[in-house]
């Protein structure tokens, strides 16, 4: 039976694998949640209103390029700065060592600050991996871009963000 | 470590990462003073996460969106699972009904949303009204054989005599060769109320029969009450009201999200609270006051948002 997008299984099988990991990038770009979701919203009717010409292998890239269009119309330029959402992780520590406490959560938000730092093209491809726990592969398929050039970013963005936190 | 893995390698700490060194490099980089900082940098970065996203919620947000449809629709599932406009009714109110969950081929399906009611003609004559927030579906292909509907939510049948005509849910089923009859199965909550003929109540441990004029309602699975109706013709929903006896609190608010789209939201309600009482499907304010007001319980409910915050 070949998959069409058409179909409202494949249909949703898709929205429920792709639409978190795009929502999280589109997250890291705008900086916005609210306004995320409703990208994710607006990119998966362009799906469907074009679900006859899309095969299912390449809806994942299609669905990123429509949502990079729809916020390059939305967002202007300037910087995007994010926050992460605090952890159990986190607040387990509390009840922890206080001193360990403050200096781990010292470093996460140095980090956080670090990470917001970097150029967009590395930011994202670091997120994608360390949140969304894509592999280099899978963020390429959905950037179009080389594996290769999502490792050379990736290796960019930790070195970028050792001398951030080193305070170069 | 020497600055020649990081700086001829360019894709070095990525595959670091991933853990695609080989053991001799690894080695190597293990011993280097700045192991320990990226070290850091991946694990507190592996613990990173972003405001929640919840997944369904978007999802029946994008479907409403797509199948808004401003009269009943009906949607059949033919072929490959490729679904096309069976016919489209008219019915006063703005009905909508859309095809949302995975059947196998020749499943004919009706869905309402809350506020929503529906009359369906079966291909026997038979005859569904089937109440806000409810699915039913069936197979047309054999429906002279083998006359049996799944249902989700609540509906009134008035079954023409024939074969053995049979609703399953996921509480129990009803079974009657030709009669009138209501089922409602919502979360662990099942009743049936015979209105004519007789009927067979099954659940996973026991079966009931009714006569006309009887009711019986099933807690997860267990027999809670046996009533006897008095000179009801219909189901009170058929005619804008909902009646309930003796029910958890919770079946109540859950019927408010059923009827009026409402999300409750806030403190846990009490398990053990009960609800009798009846409340208009026509407006969600006094329904919602006629709910909560009997119990000792603070309550906000702002009708432009349709969210209800219990205290």
């Amino acid at each position: 039976m070949p998959d069409n997008v058409c179909e409202k299984p494949v249909f949703d099988q898709l929205f429920r694998e792709v639409a978190p990991q795009l929502r999280n990038f589109l997250y890291y770009r705008c900086g916005n949640a609210e306004r995320a979701n409703d990208l994710v919203q607006d990119a998966f009717l362009k799906l469907w209103e074009k679900c006859k010409d899309v095969l299912p292998d390449a809806a994942k890239s299609f669905l990123f390029t429509v949502a990079k269009n729809l916020m390059l119309n939305l967002v202007k330029k300037d910087k995007v700065r994010f926050d992460f959402a605090k952890t159990e992780e986190t607040e387990k520590l509390e009840y922890e060592n206080p001193e360990y406490r403050m200096e781990y959560t010292e470093f996460k938000n140095e980090l956080e600050t670090a990470i917001n730092n970097l150029p967009e093209g590395q930011k994202e491809v670091f997120l994608m991996n360390r949140i969304d726990k894509l592999t280099y592969r899978e963020i390429a398929e959905r950037l179009g871009v080389s594996q290769k050039a999502v490792e050379k970013r990736m290796h960019k963005a930790l070195i970028k963000l050792k001398d951030l936190l080193d305070g170069h | 470590m020497d600055e020649f893995n990081l700086n001829n390698d360019e894709t070095f700490l990525a595959r670091w990462l991933a853990g695609e060194l080989s053991e001799e490099k690894l080695k190597i980089f293990e011993a280097s003073e700045e192991f320990q900082k990226y070290q850091a940098i991946a694990k507190a970065s592996g613990q990173l996460t972003v405001p929640e996203y919840s997944v369904e919620q978007e999802l029946l947000r994008l479907q409403k969106t797509i199948h808004e449809p401003k009269q009943a629709t009906i949607f059949k599932l033919s072929g490959v699972a490729k679904y096309a406009i069976a016919a489209s009714v008219v019915i006063a109110a703005l009905v909508s009904a859309y095809y949302l969950l995975f059947l196998p081929s020749d499943q004919i399906l009706y869905q309402t949303t809350y506020g929503e009611k529906q009359t369906i003609s079966l291909p026997d004559g038979s005859e569904v009204v089937l109440n806000a927030s409810s699915t039913l579906s069936y197979a047309a292909s054999d429906w002279e054989e083998n006359r049996s509907i799944k249902l989700q939510g609540e509906a009134f049948f008035r079954v023409i005599n024939g074969e053995q005509f049979t609703v399953e849910t996921d509480n129990g089923s009803v079974s009657v060769l030709g009669t009138e009859f209501n089922v409602r199965s919502r979360q662990n909550l099942f009743n049936a109320v015979c209105f004519e003929g007789k009927i067979r109540v099954d659940v996973q441990t026991e079966a009931k029969e009714l006569t006309a004029g009887n009711s019986v309602q099933f807690e997860d699975g267990i027999l809670v009450a046996e009533d006897e109706l008095q000179n009801q013709t219909r189901p009170s929903w058929m005619t804008g009201v909902i009646t309930f006896t003796d029910v958890p609190l919770k079946t109540a608010l859950e019927e408010l999200t059923a009827q009026f789209g409402i999300t409750v939201t806030g403190a846990p309600v009490d398990d053990t609270l009960r609800f009798t009482g009846s409340f208009p499907t026509t407006n969600a304010s006094s329904a919602v006051q006629l709910v909560l007001n009997p119990f000792n319980i603070g309550y906000r409910f702002d009708p432009t948002t349709n969210v209800l915050t219990i205290e």
